[in-house]
């Protein structure tokens, strides 16, 4: 090696994340065995509860299983990596936002050529993923400000549709709980890294499930307040997610208790007592401020109150998400992104 | 052997002011600096940055440090020298030798302008060409200096656009290429973006020698806020270059434009929908392989690299964390880079095979030295 005497300075520092193997492990296994597991498990039951009021075209049950399903995935979303990853899944399970209205049209299109795909659930599972899933059965099920049923004209063919999301919605649910129980699949490549490319190291695990906690906050910060916010003077309420249904602030809260269980199970135990109170009891007032602010977000482009409410969760979850990365990410020693927080 | 240098303060300032003592030094080559393929900036674990040069294996050539966050925006042809610039909106370029590790030349733009971070040398290595703001005038400016005489500003034209964000040189066709991302910008309020309502990039090409426009290329209007801001070229003179959309990311618009110089309009090439959405519009780097089949384009916010065929066709999806630098490896390989460290070839053939693992977070883009291949 050369030295250049002219120079001053030391060279770059090899230096990282201290390595606590063990603890790390232990960390995927209780993420994968108290939390993924369960959830997807959950989220799998509550998809094939979808079917039976679909099959018979009961409108009222199918709403009370739509919305008992929905929660279940919202509990569960966060997890960003493994199966629901896998091709074009998560997005078959929920695909919001819809600026374009895709969703819209393609049932629409559906609808009119009155198709006979909804009787093929294989060649259904290959259609696009605006017609699939919890926001297209939403359209069919809300879109109407009057609760709409299955009577009338195209009542049938609409009933048949729905089935046919209900069904893909629960293969769907179901394929992705069996990969997560699969012995020799996702969950080994997490609790023994180094037998999937994805998951060569330890580090490559604890930053994939960091990631999804961090990940889960800024959804419902960006997204699912930021959206609908928009700004002060044209405040976007139709940007909501699941309006239609009246349950966007239900979203937000059915999320964040599985963010909050997420990091219970997962994340308290890698953090010093202290630490660990201090989340848990950020987690806990974030909830309350969210049980407190008002169902429908259709009341921010007329009551300059529920506004502040609902910004002022925001906040919160913004100061929940800081507070996450100030002593979760360190403790796992993961980085932030370097590109992906500053564009160029 | 890799070599280990740092650009310190004071050395950097002894450096410039022996400018023209080393100046009479015998020519060197990128030989004499390791013989790299590639240079990147990147931050150490320790929070300090430098500049690496990289083998086509993606091992470490020779890394020199820099004195602060920086970009490896331009490499000379055949002289080991590259030109880090200074963090957007920067006032002041490096002009680094990479052989001896000293800094040869500090560009500071004039009065009234900034850098955008990216500049390329001519074809023989005799000028560099800087991207530059006319901020007061809110008009871009390409800037033209003297590589061969210590590097003095000998010139300037308009870059046919706002917000020329990075350029390269086509030799074949002598001409410049232009991506004017078209958003405004102002020192006083940072990188505050002024225009959105109104904004209007382009991709220009100007004659090399005149830096006369011959033609300029606007997206259609639904895209009018997709700027237009990073750029590869292939050896038979297919653009490619990478958006960043400036509108609702839930759009899912195309973020990847290709273009020949003659045709009439701006091709945008789109992954599927599901796919595309997982870029959260945002197109880091393009990169087109060596010979011509295989254009990447990176998203470091979706943590994906999308690879296209040269007709546009959208070929898969390679999932890698923060990855955003790329640039071209032989055949039809591509060299990606990433915020984590990682080196990975991507290719049609064989997607994605992993080549190093820095202990270093690699910045936005990784640059080729031209005379590294044939």
């Amino acid at each position: 090696m050369r030295v250049f005497g002219l120079l001053i300075g030391a060279a770059i520092a090899v230096a990282g994340a201290a390595d606590a193997g063990a603890q790390e492990s232990d960390l995927a296994r209780r993420a994968v065995a108290e939390h993924i597991r369960p959830g997807y498990a959950a989220f799998a039951a509550a998809a094939e509860t979808l079917i039976a009021p679909a099959e018979a075209c009961d409108a009222d049950r199918l709403r009370a299983a739509f919305h008992a399903g929905f929660d279940a995935w919202l509990r569960i979303e966060h997890i960003a990596f493994g199966p629901v990853e896998q091709g074009d899944r998560r997005f078959a399970i929920l695909f919001w936002p819809d600026p374009k209205g895709h969703t819209p049209r393609g049932l629409k299109r559906l609808e009119e050529n009155a198709d006979p795909v909804v009787d093929d659930p294989d060649a259904f599972a290959k259609r696009s993923i605006a017609v699939r899933g919890f926001g297209a059965l939403e359209r069919l099920l809300f879109e109407a400000d009057e609760p709409r049923d299955f009577a009338g004209d195209g009542g049938d063919y609409r009933c048949r549709l729905a089935l046919a999301i209900a069904r893909d919605l629960s293969r769907t649910a179901s394929a992705v709980a069996a990969e997560w129980n699969a012995p020799e699949g996702i969950a080994r490549a997490l609790t023994r890294p180094g037998s999937d490319p994805a998951f060569q190291s330890d580090a490559d695990v604890r930053r994939a499930l960091f990631k999804s906690l961090d990940g889960g906050l800024e959804k419902i910060s960006a997204m699912r307040l930021g959206r609908p916010l928009g700004t002060f003077e044209r405040p976007r309420p139709r940007r909501a997610e699941t309006w239609r249904s009246g349950r966007s602030m239900r979203n937000v809260r059915e999320a964040l208790a599985g963010l909050e269980r997420y990091y219970a199970v997962a994340f308290a135990r890698t953090l010093d007592e202290a630490a660990a109170a201090r989340l848990t009891a950020a987690f806990a007032r974030t909830r309350a401020v969210a049980e407190r602010t008002p169902d429908d977000m259709r009341a921010l482009s007329r009551d300059p109150q529920a506004r502040f409410r609902v910004e002022a969760l925001q906040s919160r979850v913004r100061e929940l998400q800081r507070l996450v990365r100030k002593q979760v990410a360190p403790a796992l020693g993961v980085a932030a992104g370097f590109n992906a927080l500053d564009g160029d | 052997m890799a070599r280990e240098i740092s650009l310190g303060r004071r050395a950097f300032l002894r450096a410039t002011a022996g400018l023209a003592a080393t100046g009479a030094a015998p020519a060197l080559s990128w030989a004499d600096a390791g013989a790299p393929a590639f240079l990147a900036a990147a931050r150490a674990p320790t929070g300090s940055y430098a500049l690496f040069g990289l083998g086509a294996d993606g091992a470490e050539r020779f890394r020199i440090g820099l004195p602060g966050r920086g970009h490896a925006a331009a490499a000379h042809p055949t002289r080991p020298l590259a030109v880090a610039f200074a963090r957007r909106p920067g006032t002041f370029a490096l002009v680094i030798d990479c052989a001896l590790g000293l800094a040869r030349a500090r560009l500071e733009a004039p009065a009234g302008r900034h850098f955008y971070g990216h500049g390329a040398f001519s074809p023989d290595g005799a000028r560099l060409f800087t991207c530059e703001n006319d901020f007061d005038a809110g008009e871009g400016r390409i800037g033209v200096w003297d590589a061969s005489a210590g590097f003095a500003r000998i010139g300037e034209f308009a870059s046919g656009g706002v917000g020329p964000h990075e350029l390269l040189v086509d030799a074949r066709g002598g001409r410049i290429i232009v991506a004017n991302g078209g958003i405004q910008t102002h020192p006083d309020s940072g990188r505050a973006k002024l225009n959105l309502p109104t904004m209007r990039p382009n991709l220009a090409y100007l004659d090399l020698e005149t830096g006369e426009p011959l033609s300029v290329l606007d997206p259609a209007e639904e895209l009018r806020r997709n700027s237009l801001r990073h750029l590869a070229l292939s050896p038979d003179g297919l653009v490619a270059i990478a958006a960043q959309w400036q509108g609702d990311s839930a759009d899912a618009v195309p973020l990847l434009a290709t273009h020949r110089f003659g045709e009439t309009a701006l091709q945008f090439r789109s992954a599927p929908e599901a796919e595309q959405r997982r870029l959260n519009g945002y197109g880091g780097s393009a990169a087109i392989s060596a010979d011509g089949t295989c254009i990447a384009l990176t998203a470091p916010r979706g943590g994906r690299a999308h690879l296209f065929d040269a007709g546009g066709g959208f070929l898969g999806a390679l999932a890698i964390d923060d990855v955003c630098g790329a640039a071209a490896l032989a055949g039809d390989r591509i060299l990606l880079t990433d915020g984590l460290g990682g080196v990975t070839a991507a290719s049609p053939t064989a997607r994605s095979q992993p080549l190093a693992k820095h202990r270093a977070a690699w910045d936005n883009h990784v640059v080729r030295i031209v005379s590294s291949f044939g």
